[in-house]
């Protein structure tokens, strides 16, 4: 197995008192599945991907990705283990309004430093040609489409070449049809062996994903 | 080009405004820097290598007459490069049409061939001749007179004499001119005959040989000297060292770029206080990418690199700005220091350690400043960044002081809501009231050392109950001189006192051996050539004013012990100045003083609190009844009448000091108004 969590629970403390996003989740996933989480808003559909990515620390239980266990690691150990094994991707896109789409792409390279810096923009330049939007490499974000800034920002996650993509809710903010396209390229990943998980609240996805994960007030439901 | 530093060079960009806000607050600091900073090297460098081309003299001993045998003899004695002999006169010389104004005459005999502490000719006729005079440059506007014209001057043996202006010298060593309100000026023996004085010189200015900038070496030198005339028979009467290779005036050019650099310093502390402020609020709006970019696998130095590369660039574009703006700055800095000091800049060459030490300050500066900012921020965990918590750690409402501000009511909402707000970053309102609290107490420092200057200034002169002092250049009987005053009308009271100098000796019977120069009443330095007494060689000597029983016109502010007492016979009361320099005079204690041939023992009964003064101490004036014959007072500054007029104009107390004229004209030396000028006394 890809990922594995165990018996995870993540408890917020907030000056109303505590709130328990995730309630004993055990849950396993294989290497190139596409995985679709789902359920209403406050469900914990994001505090699972987030636990997943190592952006958030479960409060027990424990992560398994890869065979890495990521639940002790420090924040610095953590980003360090993410530029390599973990492609995120947002609802609003999250690229950097002061550089251009090949920069955004080059900066996880940048960032990891495995490829050469001569490598770094053929590279890039591939990705955004693969997710469709190499002749927009020179523009800022702000001068796209959002279909076209999701595609970057997919082809951002895709820059040192991860095996697992995490993307939240990444189709909330697209139309119908260019979230079609997005869930096409998702799809395409994890049939080239990269394991995708999303959080979404799209209805018209069981023809494109492996597997649904309901949550529901934090616990696993099927 | 990395994507990272893309996004350094882009950020700064895009936050222009901001940026460019940090920049000018870091070029002002740097600028103020750096500007005094090249002044000060370059004054540094300018001051004493224009001074040392002078070839100052390393001492000058003043005895009586020298002729050509003591000359040569002293010159071939061991230690001594070249000797000098020369003479400085005081005395009167009319400005204008009517005013009358103090000169300092400097009497050499060969203009031509002149090799300690010389004077640079510089326009008009070189040398003068007989009748004629040369005026320092600066003197010109004290004298009001040009080239070419003549004016009167009048030496205390002497008549009134015309000479004419014939040139104008540049004299390093003097100070200027109009800030001492006085004309030096140079003139031939022969001159100084005609103006009634006996044509002799009487000071030895002596250069030595071997290391001049060493002081032991120079006071054994000066010890030999001495040693030798007092073996021919001639009189050491003082012996003037001044510091090695320093000139006269570098302490005060050192105190105006301390201040300066002070205030220099507190604007580049403050400029660092702004740049704080305003990375921290750019480090806020800069959140999520930080959130995004850690989440992408930037690590916390990572992140950090690109912010502190930000501030790093906001230093390089204040440093670019603020170097050649400071450089500049040094110059008019310069300028004015050196005219104000009377001096010529002869480079504005700028050390290479200038500009480093600036560039390192101005780049360590915004670096130290982002720091807090740049820690906390690139710190920040990646669900803090991207839930848009921010550095602020927490939302509003989750303190004390939250709760207690949402518990306030009874105000208008907009009101209630500026007044949270205000609360919800609390480290960006610290340092903002922190920017606000430093400005202020900055502006609120220079008010206060103003109003306590002219508080100070004002104490001093309140103590000073005369609105006018009139020295006398020969010793006179009392009563002549107030049957002189009585029958000048205007007077309302007026007193006799005594001045002249003094020295501390020691327990053991020996002078001791202090700087410092002789103060007349007003803290004013007599004698000629600026220099003070030699260490070792003179004591050091100050003023002594002999009062009249119970004066009235002099009432000082005791600050310990009490006033003089009409009974007091050996009583003697300090000032500060005079009571921090020897631990021998505390209320209580009797010290032995030298005044002229002979010693005096004096209980000290009181320290009189002054402000800006040199040392000088205050007695009862000798009389038949009281003391008399226990200490010879010498003549050199005569009997002073201090007279008192109701509160009228200066016109009018000009007026009065000509009416006196007339009637003592032959003993009359000089007037002084300690109240007539605000930021001076002024002398007729």
């Amino acid at each position: 197995m890809l990922i594995e969590l165990q018996s995870l629970n993540k408890t917020y403390k907030t000056e109303a008192g505590s709130f328990s996003a995730l309630r004993g989740v055990d849950l396993t996933i294989g290497a190139g599945e596409f995985v679709a989480v789902v359920g209403k808003s406050g469900s914990g559909k994001s505090t699972l991907l987030n636990l997943v990515g190592g952006i958030d620390r479960p409060t027990s239980g424990s992560v398994s990705v890869g065979g890495t266990a990521i639940q002790g690691m420090s924040e610095n150990d953590l980003a360090i283990w993410r530029g390599g094994n973990v492609g995120l991707v947002f609802q609003f896109f999250q690229l950097l309004p002061t550089l251009t789409v090949l920069e955004n792409v080059m900066l996880p390279m940048d960032f990891r430093g495995t490829l050469p810096p001569a490598d770094r923009r053929p590279r890039a330049l591939s990705l955004l040609d693969r997710v469709g939007v190499v002749e927009q490499a020179n523009k800022l974000p702000q001068a796209l489409s959002g279909g076209q800034q999701q595609r970057v920002a997919i082809a951002r996650a895709l820059a040192n070449d991860p095996p697992v993509i995490l993307a939240d809710e990444p189709t909330g903010n697209l139309d119908s049809a260019t979230a079609k396209d997005v869930l096409g390229l998702f799809r395409g990943l994890a049939s080239a062996g990269t394991t995708v998980i999303i959080a979404t609240h799209e209805r018209d996805i069981a023809s494109v994903i492996d597997r649904t994960v309901h949550l529901v007030d934090g616990v696993v439901v099927r | 080009m990395s994507p990272r530093w893309r996004k350094v060079t882009r950020d700064f960009w895009q936050e222009r405004m901001r940026s460019g806000l940090v920049v000018a607050a870091i070029a002002l600091g740097i600028a103020a820097f750096s500007a005094v900073l090249s002044s000060y090297a370059i004054l540094d460098r300018e001051l004493n290598q224009g001074y040392l081309a002078t070839n100052p003299a390393s001492f000058t001993i003043r005895t009586d007459a020298v002729d050509r045998e003591l000359l040569e003899a002293v010159g071939a004695q061991p230690g001594v490069q070249s000797v000098e002999a020369r003479r400085a006169v005081s005395g009167r010389l009319k400005a204008g049409p009517a005013q009358w104004r103090s000169v300092l005459l400097f009497v050499v005999k060969d203009f031509a061939d002149i090799k300690v502490s010389t004077i640079a000719p510089e326009t008009g006729a070189w040398p003068p001749g007989t009748g004629e005079i040369l005026i320092e440059r600066d003197a010109f506007q004290v004298a009001k007179t040009r080239i070419g014209q003549t004016v009167t001057v009048k030496l205390p043996r002497g008549e009134d004499q015309t000479l004419r202006v014939s040139g104008g010298v540049h004299d390093v060593g003097q100070a200027q001119a109009r800030m001492e309100n006085v004309v030096y000026g140079y003139i031939t023996l022969q001159t100084l005959a005609s103006l009634g004085e006996e044509p002799f010189l009487d000071q030895l200015k002596i250069l030595v040989s071997g290391d001049r900038f060493d002081p032991v070496h120079i006071a054994e030198v000066a010890a030999d000297v001495r040693k030798l005339l007092e073996n021919r028979g001639r009189p050491v009467r003082r012996v003037d060292v001044p510091d090695p290779g320093k000139h006269p005036h570098a302490d005060l050019m050192g105190m105006l770029l301390l201040a300066i650099s002070s205030f220099g310093l507190l604007v580049l502390g403050l400029s660092g206080v702004l740049v704080v402020n305003l990375l921290t609020a750019l480090m806020a709006s800069q959140v999520r990418q930080i959130g995004m970019m850690k989440a992408i696998g930037g690590t916390r130095s990572q992140i950090a690199q690109i912010y502190f590369g930000q501030a790093l660039l906001l230093g390089v574009a204040a440093v670019a700005i603020a170097l050649p703006v400071g450089i500049l700055g040094g110059r008019a800095l310069c300028l004015y220091l050196s005219g104000f000091l009377n001096f010529d800049m002869t480079s504005f060459a700028v050390p290479v350690w200038v500009y480093l030490l600036v560039a390192l300050v101005g780049l360590v500066t915004p670096l130290l400043a982002a720091s807090y900012p740049v820690l906390k921020g690139s710190g920040i965990s990646v669900w803090e960044a991207l839930s848009d918590f921010g550095v602020a750690d927490r939302g509003f409402g989750s303190g004390v002081l939250d709760r207690a501000l949402a518990g306030v009511g009874g105000v208008a909402r907009p009101l209630l809501l500026a007044i949270r707000n205000s609360f919800r970053r609390r480290t960006r309102l610290v340092l903002t009231l922190l920017t606000l609290s430093v400005g202020g107490l900055f502006f609120m420092s220079a008010l206060n050392i103003r109003t306590s200057m002219i508080n100070t200034l004002d104490h001093l002169f309140a103590s000073r109950r005369f609105d006018l002092s009139v020295s006398l250049g020969t010793m006179a009987p009392l009563e002549s001189i107030e049957r002189a005053v009585a029958k000048t009308p205007g007077a309302v009271r007026s007193e006799g006192w005594i001045a002249t100098e003094g020295f501390v000796v020691s327990a053991a019977g020996s002078a001791s051996a202090q700087s410092s120069g002789a103060a007349g009443l007003h803290g004013g330095q007599e004698g000629a050539g600026g220099g003070h007494s030699a260490a070792g060689p003179a004591p050091a000597r100050f003023a002594v004013l002999g009062v009249q029983p119970g004066t009235k016109l002099l009432k000082l502010e005791i600050s310990e012990g009490r006033d003089l007492l009409p009974e007091d016979v050996d009583a003697l009361v300090a000032n500060t100045a005079l009571a921090a320099r020897y631990p021998q005079i505390r209320v209580g204690q009797s010290v032995v003083l030298g005044m002229g041939p002979a010693e005096s023992t004096w209980r000290v009964v009181g320290i009189a609190r002054e402000a800006f003064l040199l040392p000088w101490a205050m007695c009862r004036a000798p009389t038949s009844s009281a003391r008399a014959g226990t200490c010879a007072w010498p003549t050199r500054f005569g009997w002073g009448s201090f007279s008192r007029t109701p509160r009228r104009s200066t016109g009018f107390e000009k007026r009065w000091i000509k009416t006196f004229k007339e009637r003592e004209s032959g003993r009359f030396r000089r007037a002084v108004m300690p109240r007539a000028a605000s930021d001076s006394t002024s002398t007729c």
